[in-house]
């Protein structure tokens, strides 16, 4: 089955760029096989039975007696569960040599780089119950494919396989899968962050990070705040200098979300952001990593949160207030 | 079992949660022979970014559909069934796992005693993790 992991998408997102070369050529090899035409029939290893109805019911702790027990079933006989329609057929052998319209779709967009999948939707019809002792047999079509989407998971086409599920010629279910064939993105390693020049003016600032404080350096003369820390006061020239611990909120006074190139120890994209802090001054930080660069806006109320970066430093940075 | 004559758009079916554990899962992939390792390995399934394990998809649509099948009484009479995965269930392992609460309405009334009933279905913390989730049951 294809069926690997159920997670969100959005597949309402487009605008992807026009895909050149081998992909584009595979892509368009694998609608050559969409349409109606079923592939090989396959046909299940064991009839429907009693002993892979009750590990399912276990499984999932339904006890329905129409499944378990003739005499509590309304219909006086056994219902497979209807959930069960594609447990029957996951291990009917398949011929590798033969395979089916959406195998071929699958295998196209698997060379073209998009080897990931999701189910997105899945719905089934139940065109009449299965009984106990019924051999299924189930073959396979490609109804359609999508062009290629930008998704939450990656750049991707979505694709909805049928399943005809036959006793003998007769149709007793239909299932249709919908899933996302994606492209996962790759997580480059990106190095570690340039360490900290600390020296005798701002080694309280960086014991201050330690102890997860924002220290603003206090002019010791005439009591002004001044960031980033200096050896003496652009104002009234006293080289006497204490701190402040930063309460931690502020505003964005501009921002620049960085694409490219890559820089080590920063994960792209990254928004540098110039905070100004309640207390006055102003400091260059950064957009804490769980935070939305799109959320970031000239004015955006931030709070205060330390962060350690690629390579273990800990850093001061800000996120939109909740 | 109720009948069509008895329900109206808007009947509520008895809502029901299901603890979802490990177990379960374990015990689900042996029963429906999908044996990804998405659905018993945490190890892997944090290294693709994954939250943690997650039950199959087929999992929770059978555990939501049972709030109809029990209802309906006759499992048979359910005619079409559709979910969508809107997010995944993830699957701690502790004592507790998951829990999946699922509730239902008749949203429909169709020819040949057939009614229409909308699923919704949320884990702790109120995400839904199926969307347009519907059954078509036919009623006595």
């Amino acid at each position: 089955m294809t069926a690997v992991g159920d997670v969100a998408v959005d597949p309402s997102v487009d605008g992807a760029a026009p895909l050149v070369g081998e992909a584009a050529r595979l892509v368009e090899e694998a609608r050559s096989f969409l349409g109606r035409t079923p592939g090989p029939t396959r046909v299940a290893r064991d009839p429907v039975n009693l002993p892979m109805v009750h590990h399912w019911s276990q499984a999932l702790g339904d006890r329905n007696p129409a499944y378990l027990d003739p005499d509590g079933s309304s219909r006086g006989h056994l219902v497979a569960p209807p959930g069960m329609l594609q447990t029957w057929i996951m291990d009917a052998p398949r011929d590798p040599s033969a395979p089916s319209p959406s195998d071929e779709v699958m295998r196209r967009l698997d060379a073209a780089g998009y080897t990931s999948v999701v189910a997105v939707n899945y719905e089934h019809e139940y065109v009449r119950e299965l009984l106990h002792g019924e051999l299924v047999s189930v073959r396979t079509y490609a109804e359609d494919l999508s062009q290629e989407k930008q998704t939450a998971l990656g750049p991707g086409y979505f694709t909805t396989t049928v399943y005809e599920y036959l006793v003998g010629a007769e149709v007793v279910g239909i299932g249709r899968m919908r899933i996302l064939k994606f492209k996962p993105p790759v997580k480059a390693d990106v190095g570690e962050r340039v360490r900290p020049a600390v020296g005798r003016d701002n080694a309280f600032f960086w014991e201050g990070v330690e102890a997860r404080q924002l220290r603003i350096q206090k002019c010791g003369g005439c009591g002004v705040l001044r960031h980033p820390p200096a050896p003496l006061c652009a104002r009234c020239g006293s080289t006497e200098q204490g701190y402040v611990v930063a309460v931690g909120r502020g505003v964005v006074y501009s921002h620049v979300t960085h694409h490219y190139p890559p820089l080590p120890g920063v994960e792209t994209p990254h928004t540098a952001l110039l905070v100004e802090l309640e207390e006055g001054v102003r400091i260059i930080s950064e957009l804490a990593a769980d935070a939305d660069p799109a959320d970031v806006r000239i004015g955006l109320p931030v709070e205060l949160v330390f962060q350690k970066v690629p390579g273990g430093q800990l850093l001061p940075a800000f996120r939109p207030v909740a | 079992m109720p009948s069509y004559a008895d329900v109206e758009v808007g009947t509520a079916l008895p809502e029901q949660s299901f603890p979802v554990q490990r177990l379960n899962l374990v015990m689900y992939c042996g029963a429906s022979g999908d044996f990804n390792i998405i659905h018993w390995n945490e190890r892997i399934a944090t290294a693709v970014g994954l939250p943690n394990v997650i039950a199959h998809g087929m999992f929770t649509m059978a555990e939501a559909g049972r709030v109809v099948t029990d209802w309906a009484g006759d499992p048979g009479a359910v005619l079409e069934y559709g979910v969508r995965f809107s997010k995944p269930v993830p699957v701690p392992d502790d004592d507790k796992g998951a829990m999946l609460t699922v509730s239902g309405r008749v949203e429909d009334k169709l020819d040949g005693n057939r009614v229409v009933v909308g699923l919704t279905a949320t884990i702790e913390g109120g995400t839904q993790v199926l969307s347009g989730a519907r059954a078509v049951v036919r009623l006595p």
